[in-house]
């Protein structure tokens, strides 16, 4: 950092800590970590929101500007993030999965109402226990919400397209309290999917024999990694094209969560006998 | 030096000049601050914030005390600079204690109130008694009323 930054980021955190403490002089140091925390989040947001070619035009803004322009791009992400939650619960899958349905109407709720964009927007208030197919990385706050929900939603498109009965029967395979288990639903039902495809079955029926199983298995585990993956990739991106998505960040996450089934192929049943 | 020890060095640039600036309004009650007296408030100041877990900006709360305590009877310019370090001790210790919730200003004036009333300049018995009975009015909730602010049931007439 320079001596230029260093004195801007100075000036901001005096003026974010003024108007947290209300023209108090001092805070307790983990209050000025939270406060400097979030006001970082918003720039390090911002500058993430920029196209490469606009990096430039953000390297010679001051760091006050980068934070007041990542403000208002966090509130924007949280109208976003409240509009995403909606549709989410407008396309709820009808599975009695306790952890994806309290996720939707109990965790995330309260994120809206205990978040605090202004002095702590890095946080993530509220309960997310229901895992995703790919889980989110490198994000925080309203941005983790955000993308979250965007996956959440991707994944019932993609789900919605199957007959509930039929993923409740691939669901029954893990056992017998299946409701209470910390399990997502698309993983299951994209590897059946994608091992009827490789099969020429109906990806629809998500039905496999305990042939058909070892026979899409083998299918994958005879080839180098790499080669397994792409195969894998290209079955469930044609799926997925199938039950109508086709855009380029709904289909890229279905070969983020299909790479991430394929890294365990060879390791662990993926295909599931139902 | 991680980025908060660097934000806190550039602050404490700020309040070296703050303090000076503080002579021009004290010096009607004989009260000046030399620059030892400066650097020894300010190396004081580290100490007191890294023993109570705290961080100042802009010029910190000493310039406050300053402004409210030195028109007090009970401050000499012999004593000035002890006193002042005591104070802020006493504040710090107690916007903790207070969990934040009573502001800077709230907290200065009613510990001068204390000190010019009851505690007749004793620093000691501000802490002990009159901010005891702040915090835990401030803590649980409870009213505080004047016939508190001296203590265990002492009122600032037993002193008058």
């Amino acid at each position: 950092m320079t001596e230029r930054e260093a004195l801007e980021w100075n000036m901001l955190l005096k003026r974010r800590m003024e108007l947290y403490s209300g023209g108090d002089t001092s805070a307790p140091i983990e209050t000025v970590e939270r406060v400097l925390a979030s006001a970082k989040y918003c720039v390090e947001g911002y500058k993430r929101s920029l196209a490469d070619k606009q990096t430039l035009l953000a390297s010679e803004q001051s760091v006050s500007e980068m934070f007041d322009a990542g403000l208002r791009l966090q509130k924007q992400y949280v109208e976003e993030a409240k509009g995403l939650l909606d549709e989410v619960r407008a396309t709820m899958l009808p599975i009695e999965l306790i952890a994806y349905n309290d996720t939707v109407y109990h965790g995330i709720p309260p994120f809206f109402n205990g978040y605090d964009v202004y002095f702590a927007a890095h946080m993530i208030p509220g309960s997310i226990d229901y895992p995703l197919a790919a889980d989110v990385t490198g994000l925080a706050g309203v941005e983790f919400i955000r993308e979250y929900l965007k996956r959440l939603l991707w994944e019932n498109k993609f789900c919605s397209a199957f007959a509930p009965h039929r993923i409740e029967r691939l669901l029954q395979a893990y056992g017998g309290g299946w409701q209470e288990l910390l399990q997502n639903i698309m993983e299951p039902v994209l590897a059946n999917a994608i091992g009827c495809r490789l099969l020429d079955i109906d990806p629809l029926a998500l039905v496999l024999d305990e042939e058909e199983v070892s026979a899409a298995e083998n299918r994958l585990v005879l080839l180098p990694a790499f080669r397994a993956c792409a195969v894998a990739v290209t079955a469930a991106q044609s799926v997925a094209r199938s039950v109508g998505m086709e855009g380029r960040e709904e289909l890229g996450y279905i070969r983020l969560a299909a790479e991430k089934l394929m890294s365990r192929i060879g390791l662990q049943r993926v295909f599931i006998v139902c | 030096m991680n980025e908060l020890e660097r934000q806190n060095s550039l602050l404490r640039r700020e309040e070296r000049g703050g303090l000076a600036k503080c002579n021009e309004y004290t010096k009607r009650y004989g009260l000046k601050l030399s620059e030892k007296d400066i650097e020894e408030l300010c190396e004081h100041r580290q100490a007191t914030l890294r023993q109570t877990g705290r961080m100042e900006w802009g010029g910190g709360v000493m310039q406050k005390l300053i402004y409210a305590f030195c028109d007090s009877p009970y401050i000499q310019a012999d004593d000035y600079v002890q006193t002042l370090e005591d104070l802020e001790e006493t504040f710090y210790y107690f916007k903790n204690e207070a969990l934040d919730e009573i502001s800077d200003d709230e907290l200065i004036e009613y510990m001068k109130r204390i000190f010019d009333g009851a505690g007749q300049g004793s620093v000691e018995y501000l802490a002990q008694t009159g901010l005891e009975r702040l915090t835990r009015s401030v803590r649980f909730g409870t009213p505080l009323g004047e016939e508190n602010e001296g203590g265990d049931g002492d009122t600032e007439e037993d002193y008058d």
